[in-house]
């Protein structure tokens, strides 16, 4: 096994009195695609906020790339990030806006239109490229943001719901292009609220539920484990539906009952990979 | 479109409660249905605008400026009202009101027809609207919300007068024929101006080259109005068309307004032809409002040609940024002083919040133009503005500015000096060769020396430079991330106000310690301000305001490396 490259350690958040995240612990191998799964405000984004720099933890160490998420001018250049609200500015055209991505990134212009060319061809976007922003459908936005955080090719790549409001080809690119990435060297750290997309591509899933990772394991182990598999029928929603559920049984219990043993992390159906 | 309304049922369930009336071909419109729209669209509006902070700021500022108004007019009308007490006659009792009541009408027409035009005229949820309800009870519910929108302005402006001849004169009944004509202006003007608002949207709507221009047809005619109203040009025009206000049927209201005042002399036959033209025009703009709205909203609008249509796109034209290339600036920073310019020439709204106190340069430009002699303050005022406006502008608010892209900045390997940077290049890069040389060519007319024309040349670039630093400086401490809704998806994210006050006031204070230390006459003017300003009257010499001058211009100039270095650390440091 490779060496992680997403470490975190007891990691919480705090604002105030609500804890948004809650001691989480990662171990995710390099060149692996992590899904991230979690209901609404569970804390999926405060977490990749904090794996970005963009939010410090209140407690806890993460490193990411081998950086700590304290170190941010060490980090920025090997972590890409997809928020969930596509980084754009309406008044660029699209070009305009990748090649301000890659300015930032200190990419030279002739290398980033290059590169630039390449992605938004990959995207369809290309004969939309020298249009306004402002006229792009949800979908073409999210396009541009994606090819955003990966035009520096990064190691670490942090996608935040990708293909909400993707309609099914441009989805499809998202997907290919996640496999693609994790076939070399990239790590891709990847929230979605699709779970057929995180069981596709997802070496590990986790899942989070009000601050806590409740379950981890590869999406068979977290299937096979599932207490609604039946059959075999089971997929991952039954998982998130029996993890996240309100009226669970406290988490210990459950990975005694799921596991058989009593030897595993509290909080988690599976051990780490 | 097809026009139909609900079911009875479905419009139960939704509130609007429209009775059962006769099958899809006869449906009447519903005045309840209109009544409710308009009721809700009022109730929006004022959350709208309680929500937002410069809203609830332009509407105190607005509502001390009627205020003012009503007094004055109310002075006018007591006056006018004792006079009359007396058996005289006063400017207002005689053509005054009559030229009033006209030049209001007229202003509610404007502003309702420039209402209808601009975002106020289109249905936000028009798919839903115009899908359950009929055309004219939409456009009955949009009249009566324009209608209720005017009412207090037209109020403010003609009912204190009136309460004032009442006062004056003695006579209560006076309020009875200025209630009636109050009305009348209310009804009749909203149903003028807002299909007339509506017919041109539609106009503008079908064709692509209005629809492009619009935006520039629009600012063009806010800054005539802006000049006019500020230059004291307001009077001239009304003069101009006193005639035709004066004369039927616009005349006519006047004498409606004054009918019910003993001894003024108001004819009743023009008060009844008020009354009659009054209800034609409002019964007749009413019906016509539905056809103009049906011609604004049932269209497939004209787009302006694309640049970017037809075939694969190619790498963008970037002179700024080649520009920058063939400089020692760094690739990041050049990529923030490219977005930035391009940012703010495609969407100048935020330049709104710079071209402010231009206004109060309007009688300032008005006495040269009328003088023709340039006080000798004009080109530091000139070096004052441009660098107020390049900070102001672009890099007051450099955090907020970035919008949904802020997280995208922050894990860019991009450092906040280079951000900083960025943002002072694309102020200083337009604002410091334009103050420079308006500056100077201000001085050039008001015959300044040639020292003091190099000395203002060389101050505007330098104080535009700094002030764009410290504007950075200011706007990382006192960021402003909520946005400012103007209507119709136009939206911008002012600096905050603190902001804005920190350094308009840090900036002022420099310009100032700047003038006195080159300036002899700005030294003097200062030292006698001082001296009868200051507690205890002590006496201010001049050479003390050159003294003090100094400590603060040092001061300025070490805040500049301050507010760069703050800057520069709160924009590496700052999280989410």
């Amino acid at each position: 096994m490779s060496d992680p490259a997403i470490v975190a350690e007891g990691l919480t958040k705090r604002y105030g009195d609500e804890r948004a995240v809650s001691d989480l612990s990662l171990s995710i191998p390099a060149g692996s695609v992590y899904g991230f799964l979690g209901p609404n405000g569970a804390g999926k984004t405060t977490t990749m906020r904090m794996l970005t720099t963009l939010t410090a933890p209140t407690a806890g160490r993460a490193e990411v790339a081998g950086v700590s998420v304290t170190d941010r001018s060490a980090l920025t250049d090997r972590v890409g990030y997809l928020p969930a609200d596509p980084p754009v500015f309406d008044e660029l055209t699209g070009w305009e806006q990748l090649r301000h991505v890659a300015r930032l990134h200190g990419i030279p212009d002739d290398a980033a239109d290059g590169r630039i060319e390449r992605l938004l061809d990959r995207f369809d976007l290309l004969a939309d490229a020298d249009r306004r922003i402002e006229s792009y459908s949800t979908g073409m936005c999210k396009k541009v943001g994606v090819v955003g955080a990966i035009i520096h090719e990064p190691a670490v790549v942090l996608l935040d719901e990708p293909t909400s409001g993707l309609d099914p080809r441009a989805a499809r690119t998202v997907r290919d292009m996640v496999a693609e990435l994790a076939s070399g060297e990239t790590t891709v750290f990847l929230s979605t609220h699709v779970l057929p997309v995180a069981d596709e591509l997802a070496d590990t899933v986790g899942v989070i539920d009000d601050g806590c990772l409740v379950a981890e394991g590869t999406p068979d182990e977290l299937k096979a484990r599932s207490v609604d598999a039946v059959d075999g029928e089971a997929d991952l929603e039954s998982v998130f539906m029996d993890v996240t559920t309100d009226d669970r049984p406290p988490a210990t219990e459950r990975d005694v009952r799921s596991s058989g043993s009593d030897e595993r992390p509290a909080g988690r159906l599976a051990e780490s990979p | 479109m097809t026009e139909h309304g609900p079911t009875p049922e479905r419009a139960t369930d939704s509130g609007l409660g429209r009775p059962a009336t006769s099958g899809e071909g006869g449906t009447r419109p519903d005045a309840g249905t209109a009544l409710e729209l308009a009721r809700v669209d009022v109730r929006r509006g004022g959350r709208w605008a309680l929500a937002q902070d410069f809203w609830v700021l332009y509407g105190l500022l607005a509502a001390v400026g009627f205020a003012f108004m009503g007094w004055v007019s109310f002075d006018f009308g007591r006056t006018a009202g004792q006079a009359l007490a007396a058996g005289e006659s006063t400017w207002l009792l005689s053509t005054g009101a009559w030229t009033v009541w006209g030049v209001l009408w007229l202003f509610a027409v404007g502003l309702l027809t420039v209402d209808a035009v601009g975002s106020n005229g289109d249905l936000d949820a028009d798919g839903y609207y115009l899908s359950v309800l009929s055309v004219p009870e939409v456009a009955g519910g949009k009249l009566l919300t324009s209608a209720a929108k005017f009412t207090p302005f037209v109020l403010a402006l003609a009912v204190p007068g009136h309460v004032g001849i009442a006062l004056g004169a003695g006579q209560p009944l006076a309020l009875v024929g200025c209630g009636v004509a109050t009305l009348l202006t209310i009804v009749s003007g909203t149903a003028v101006g807002y299909p007339l608002g509506l017919a041109l949207k539609g106009l503008v709507r079908r064709s692509a080259t209005l629809t492009r221009l619009k935006p520039l047809l629009g600012g063009a005619l806010g800054v005539a109005y802006v000049v006019v109203m500020f230059s004291g040009e307001f009077t001239t025009v009304v003069a101009r068309i006193e005639p035709v206000l004066r004369t039927p049927p616009l005349g006519w209201l006047g004498d409606l307004a004054l009918v019910t005042t003993t001894g003024v002399g108001a004819s009743p036959t023009g008060a009844a032809g008020a009354l009659v033209a009054g209800v034609i025009t409002a019964v007749t703009g009413t019906v016509l409002a539905v056809p103009a709205a049906r011609y604004a909203w049932e269209t497939d609008r004209a787009r302006p040609a694309d640049d970017g249509e037809g075939g694969d796109a190619t790498p963008p034209a970037d002179p700024v940024g080649r520009l920058l290339g063939a400089t020692p600036v760094g690739q990041s920073t050049r990529g923030v002083a490219v977005t930035t310019l391009r940012r703010v020439a495609r969407s100048p709204l935020q330049l709104l919040f710079a071209a402010v106190p231009l206004f109060a340069a309007i009688p300032l430009a008005e006495q040269v133009l009328a003088t023709g002699t340039v006080p000798w303050y004009a080109p530091w005022l000139v070096v004052w503005y441009g660098a107020w406006a390049a900070g102001a502008a672009v890099p007051l608010n450099p955090l907020g500015a970035q919008g949904a892209t802020l997280p995208a900045l922050l894990s860019s390997p991009a450092s906040g000096g280079q951000v900083v940077r960025g943002h002072v290049l694309a102020a200083a890069l337009p604002a410091a060769p334009l103050t420079a040389a308006a500056a100077v060519g201000v001085g050039v007319l008001g015959g300044q020396s040639p020292p003091e024309l190099a000395a203002v040349g060389v101050a505007a670039v330098g104080v535009v430079v700094a002030a764009s630093v410290l504007a950075a400086g200011v706007g990382t401490v006192f960021p402003r991330f909520e946005t400012l809704d103007f209507g119709n998806a136009r939206e911008a994210v002012p600096p905050s106000k603190v902001a804005f006050g920190v350094f308009g006031t840090a900036l002022s204070l420099s310009v100032v310690a700047v003038a006195v230390v080159v300036d002899e006459l700005a030294r003097d003017l200062v030292a006698v301000l001082l001296t009868r300003s200051l507690p205890l009257h002590p006496t201010v010499g001049p050479d003390a305001v050159v003294t003090v001058g100094w400590v603060v211009l040092g001061l300025a100039v070490l805040s500049v490396p301050l507010a760069y270095r703050t800057a520069a650390t709160r924009l590496d440091d700052y999280r989410l």
